[in-house]
Parts: C-alpha cells; sequence; structure tokens
C-alpha cells in the first residue's frame, strides 16, 4: 500500500475533523430540540398540575362551608340512602318529637310531586306544652334527615289546659335528584 | 526568552548521577542514593524512596499547578553533535533537523530524546549543537516525576556545568571526576562540541588511560569540577598525564563541599537570566505532554461545566416528569370529587335556605303582641304565608299590634282579615301577613332572661311561652 504523504495525512485530517465536527453539531441540535420538547411538555405539564391545584384550594374553602353545614344538620349527603331515607325520616321526627317532650300523634305520609326534588312528605299532629312544641321545631332541622318543615299550625289543645296542638307539614329532599343534575346528559 | 522564565516558583534544581540523585529545591538539598538492577535499571524500593523523598520535598498542594524542573544528566548514553544546516524556516529548519538527526545518530529522532542549540551562522548556512540520548534511558525518570507531579525538563549535566567557566571561553576543556569515571566535555571556538565518559575517578588506583587526554583536542585550558577537583594528588596526577602543558583550575570555588557543580551552574544561570540558554532534550513523554495533559483535563472539564450548565433546566424536566405525572394522576383523581362536594355544597344550602324562620317568628309575634293578647290559632308556612286569631283588649290594641308588626320590618301585607267585638269588650281578632324574604328582614335582637343558664341555641331558642 501507499504511503501516505504529508499533505494526504493533513487533509484527512482536516476532512475528519470537520466530519467529526459536523457529526456533533448534528447530534447536538438534534439532542437539544428533543431535549426542549421535553422541557416544553414538562413546563405544560406543570402549568397543569398549578391550575389543578388552585381549582383544588378554590374548593378547600367549599369544603369548609359544607363542613360547617355538615355538623350544623348532622347530616352527610354522601351517607343518605334513597331507599330508607323516608323510613329514617320518619323515625328521626318521632324521635326528635319524644325527645323535645311532644307526645305524637297520626302521622301521614305521601309520595312527592317529582319535578320539585321532593322525596316525599309526612303530616304530623302532636301535642304538648308550649317550651317542647319550640324544641321540637328546633329538633326538626337537626334530625339527621333533610328534613324542611312546610307549614306549622298551632292551636290550643282543649284537652289539656296549657298544651298546644301542633300540625306539620313536613317535606323530605331528595338528594338523588341533586346528583343527577350534575350528571352530563347523555 | 530564557528557559529558566518558565518557572514561576522556588527552583527546582535536580542532578542524576550514576550514583546518586542530587536535588536542590530552594534552599532545600538532598541527595538520594541509587541502587540498580543487574540490567541497570532503578530497585523498586529506590524507586519509591525516590518518589516519597520527591514528594516530601515539594509538598506539593493540589490547587498548585505541575512543578518545572531542571534535571541535568550525565554523559552516560548521551551524543553531541555539531551539524551544519542551511538556512531556512522554522518549520523547514526542524524537518530539515530531523533528517540531519536521522542521518548522523544511529536511531530515528522518534527513539531519542534530542535538543539543540544553536551556535552561530556562517555564510548562509548555521551551526547548530544537537545532544540525543536514547529515551529508555529516561523512561524510569519519566515515571518518578510524573509520580511527584513534578514536569522535567532535561539537559546536560556537562553544559551545566560550563556556566561555571569565566568568560569568556576559550577553546578549553571541562572534566567532572567522578569518583569511577569521569566526563570530559570539549570546546572548540568557544561552543561544546563532544562529550567522553572517561572510565577513571577520584577513587580508581589506575593510571589515567593514555590518549584519553590529549592535550591538542584539550586547548589552552582544561577546567576541573567533581570530588577530585579538590584533591591535590588527582591534580598532580592529570598535570603529569598532560605533562604540565595546561593548568588546572578548579571550578568549584562557588560550590560548597558535596554540593553538585552541575546544579550550581544551573543556579547560576537562573538568577543571571542571561546565560546561554540550555539545551534541552526534547522527548514524546515529556513534561509538556504531562501538562498538556492536564491541559487537556482542564479543558474538558471545563466542556463539562458547560454542558452541564446548559442542560441544567432540562434536567429537572427529565428527572422530575415521572414524579410529577404520578401526582398529577393523584389529583386528577381527587379532582373528579369536586362536583360531588358542589353538589353536596349545594344541597346544603338549598336545605338552609329553605328552613323557615318559624321559632323567630312566633318570639317576634310574642314580644310585639300588646300585654293581655291570647292567640287561638297560629300558622305559617314554607313560602311565608302567616296568619294569626286570637283575643286582643280593645281595638286600639289591634291598631298597635298591626303597626308594631309593620315597623318590625319583617312582615309585609299585613292585614286584619276580621275584627269582632265580643260581649265582654274585647276584640276578636284575624290577621294575616306575608314573612318578608331572609334578605329584607332585620336581624332580631335577643334579648334572654339573665337568670335563666344561656341556651346552646341561636336566636331561633323558642319562646317559653307564647301566650301573653
Amino acid at each position: 500500500m501507499r504511503t501516505l504523504t504529508d499533505q494526504e495525512k493533513r487533509t484527512i485530517r482536516f476532512a475528519s475533523v470537520v466530519l467529526v465536527a459536523g457529526l456533533l453539531l448534528a447530534g447536538g441540535l438534534w439532542s437539544a430540540r428533543r431535549l426542549q420538547a421535553r422541557r416544553t411538555a414538562y413546563q405544560a405539564l406543570l402549568l397543569e398540575a398549578q391550575n389543578v391545584r388552585d381549582e383544588i384550594d378554590r374548593y378547600q374553602d367549599k369544603a369548609q362551608v359544607a363542613q360547617k353545614l355538615i355538623d350544623t344538620f348532622h347530616l352527610d349527603p354522601m351517607t343518605l340512602a334513597r331507599t330508607s331515607l323516608v323510613a329514617q325520616a320518619s323515625a328521626a321526627i318521632q324521635k326528635a318529637s319524644t325527645e323535645a317532650g311532644v307526645a305524637p300523634g297520626p302521622i301521614r305520609e305521601s309520595a312527592s310531586r317529582g319535578a320539585s326534588k321532593e322525596m316525599a312528605s309526612i303530616q304530623f299532629e302532636g301535642s304538648g306544652p308550649v317550651a317542647a312544641v319550640m324544641a321540637l321545631l328546633y329538633q326538626l332541622e337537626r334530625a339527621g334527615c333533610p328534613l324542611i318543615i312546610d307549614s306549622v299550625r298551632l292551636t290550643p289543645d282543649s284537652r289539656r289546659p296549657g298544651s298546644l296542638k301542633v300540625n306539620l307539614t313536613i317535606v323530605i329532599l331528595d338528594f338523588e335528584q341533586w346528583k343527577s343534575e350534575g350528571q352530563p346528559s347523555a | 526568552m530564557s528557559n529558566f522564565d518558565l518557572l514561576n516558583l522556588p527552583g527546582l534544581f535536580i542532578e542524576i548521577c550514576a550514583t546518586s540523585w542530587q536535588v536542590s529545591n530552594g534552599d532545600d538539598y538532598l541527595e538520594f542514593p541509587l541502587a540498580h538492577l543487574e540490567d541497570g535499571r532503578l530497585t523498586d524500593s529506590c524507586r519509591d524512596h525516590l518518589v516519597a523523598g520527591l514528594r516530601n520535598l515539594l509538598s506539593k498542594k493540589g490547587w498548585r499547578p505541575r512543578r518545572r524542573a531542571f534535571v541535568a544528566i550525565g554523559a552516560r548514553g548521551v551524543s553531541l553533535r555539531r551539524l551544519t544546516l542551511p538556512l531556512a524556516a522554522k518549520e523547514d529548519f526542524q524537518r530539515l533537523l530531523r533528517l540531519q538527526i536521522e542521518s548522523e545518530f544511529p536511531l530515528p529522532p522518534d527513539e531519542l530524546a534530542w535538543g539543540w542549540q544553536l551556535l552561530g551562522h556562517n555564510s548562509g548556512r548555521q551551526e547548530v549543537l544537537v545532544a540525543a540520548v536514547k529515551k529508555e534511558m529516561l523512561g524510569s525518570c519519566f515515571e518518578i516525576f510524573g509520580a511527584c507531579g513534578v514536569s522535567p525538563l532535561f539537559t546536560l549535566a556537562a553544559l551545566a556545568r560550563n556556566a561555571l567557566c569565566p568568560p569568556p571561553l576559550p577553546s578549553c576543556a571541562v572534566l567532572h571526576i567522578g569518583s569511577v569515571e569521569s566526563e570530559l566535555l570539549l570546546f572548540q571556538d568557544g561552543a561544546p562540541s563532544s562529550i567522553r565518559l572517561l572510565a577513571w575517578g577520584a577513587d580508581s588506583n589506575t593510571p589515567l588511560p593514555a590518549g584519553c587526554l590529549n592535550p591538542k583536542a584539550i586547548g589552552g585550558q582544561l577546567y576541573l569540577t567533581g570530588r577530585g577537583a579538590r584533591n591535590p594528588a588527582v591534580v598532580a596526577r592529570l598535570a603529569q598525564c598532560l605533562g604540565n602543558a595546561a593548568p588546572c583550575p578548579a571550578l568549584e570555588s562557588g560550590v560548597s563541599e558535596g554540593r553538585s557543580a552541575a546544579i550550581a551552574g544551573l543556579k547560576k544561570l537562573a538568577a543571571t537570566g542571561s546565560g546561554a540558554p540550555l539545551l534541552i532534550l526534547q522527548s514524546g513523554e515529556s513534561g509538556e505532554q504531562a501538562a498538556g495533559v492536564a491541559s487537556w483535563k482542564w479543558a474538558a472539564a471545563a466542556v463539562l461545566l458547560l454542558l452541564a450548565l446548559l442542560g441544567f433546566p432540562y434536567v429537572e424536566a427529565i428527572a422530575l416528569k415521572p414524579h410529577l405525572v404520578k401526582k398529577l394522576a393523584t389529583i386528577q383523581a381527587d379532582r373528579e370529587r369536586l362536583p360531588a362536594i358542589d353538589r353536596e355544597l349545594e344541597f346544603l344550602q338549598f336545605l338552609k335556605r329553605s328552613q323557615p324562620p318559624y321559632l323567630d317568628t312566633i318570639y317576634l309575634i310574642a314580644k310585639l303582641a300588646p300585654s293581655g293578647t291570647s292567640f287561638e290559632s297560629l300558622s305559617m308556612t314554607r313560602r311565608g304565608d302567616f296568619s294569626v286569631r286570637g283575643k286582643l283588649q280593645n281595638a286600639g290594641q289591634v291598631t298597635e299590634f298591626r303597626s308594631n308588626l309593620i315597623h318590625s320590618a319583617w312582615f309585609s301585607s299585613v292585614v286584619v282579615d276580621e275584627q269582632t267585638p265580643t260581649p265582654d269588650r274585647q276584640v276578636t281578632v284575624r290577621m294575616t301577613a306575608q314573612v318578608k324574604p331572609i334578605d329584607a328582614r332585620k336581624p332580631l335582637a335577643v334579648e334572654l332572661p339573665p337568670t335563666k343558664p344561656e341556651p346552646a341555641t341561636n336566636s331561633a331558642e323558642p319562646p317559653k311561652s307564647a301566650k301573653k
């Protein structure tokens, strides 16, 4: 094989350096582009995480208010069972009546009107001292069921002087209708 | 530029003799005896001893650059030639010199550690002094200096001793008398011409070999260095050999007892800075190369640092992305619960808003009713319909009661539906009203009896009596 001259060696060296530099440059640019793409994706992910976190932070206040209301009403809507809610409400009303000192009378349940997000309504009659009736009105709001007293009628109890007869129409709200309201329609 | 200008630290000078290494570092001066194997190489223990001794002497700090050392080697294995070359440019001169060395020396330049020194120009030609030694002879030295972090610059000890000769230098010779062998450096026209190693020293009992000191070759003067130069008997023997033709002055006047004349010469050149440039033996594996390697290391470190700097913004994206994706998935799972919280809150707020103020209304009615009023029935609805039927003392109380209801800012549309006087001069009355929405109502100021314990309820505390 012919021995290379110095000029040829220099040319080969120069060509090698240029080739390696070119390869390095191309590789560097390719790597830089890939890294930049990854960084951009990461930044987008970071921004998304930040937004989600901000959104969740905003819900902290809502969650606190909800918790306060849960404590006030002794009621956690998420634990309500629709099938047994009317029975639970009836039992809670009678229990509140007994605890307040009101003698329960007839109790009538009727199905609700569908459009008003109500599950049922209960007619309650009872009698007792004034203070007991007031205590009943107070405790019904905190009976652990979603109850709203639709109407109140107080009349003297002719059989027991000093006592009142109380007629209440109580509505039981249906939380399931709130749940389904938030779901997207098909 | 003098070679000594390269030294920016206290001078480190070393002479490598056949039997010892003599090292001068500033004011420190040490001598390391050598132990050789049968093939002439240094023993391992001797090598370790040299490395440890040099390291201890130099006390090298990691941040300091490599120390340069001028190392004077003996004449064993050294060839010294005067070559004449045509005038040429620098690159061509190197090429010419290599070609000349290749033709004059038995080994190719790549296998030699060689150096040159320009002696002068003469009618379009230039005279060059070339010294060369086999690389193998310096191999162990490179290992030792490399282990100590020293970059050696090799020169000939004989040339270094020459610096001690009084100027102007005549045609003469310098004889370094060692214990068992001597080095003879001959000068012609003020420049070194040849170097010889004589198998005769101060401790030799044999006479100087005949013909090795030719008075003609020596010229007018023979300078002496080394241990034997101080020995009158040796000097007398030399004078006898030379036929008392030339005096034999010693160059040891500036050299302490037991110290190296070569190191003294190197120091003298370093101190004056104007001495003739030393002939430095170049080698492919010299300290320059080591320094070059060190420079490359720094360059590589700088490039790495630069790459790290450029890559740092991307490291976070590469390293933390999996963690972030995992965390985001967890957050997204939590996010799906948010609508449920919304619905729950909305439901509870609706429940709260829908609770009619029955107790507050009853409390207000009891408070506003005139004294002596008795109620027969009271009814309210969630939509705010309010009606009451009762008996008041007179018609004036009816008006007063009605006014009180209106001024309480709780009721609107207060209507007296029926007002009937009774035989006992009282008035039976039936009134209806509309309870205002919560936003339009005035907050109640509840007056609690001081003697009673504070009830655990809010303003809707039931009154003790609904009848007055």
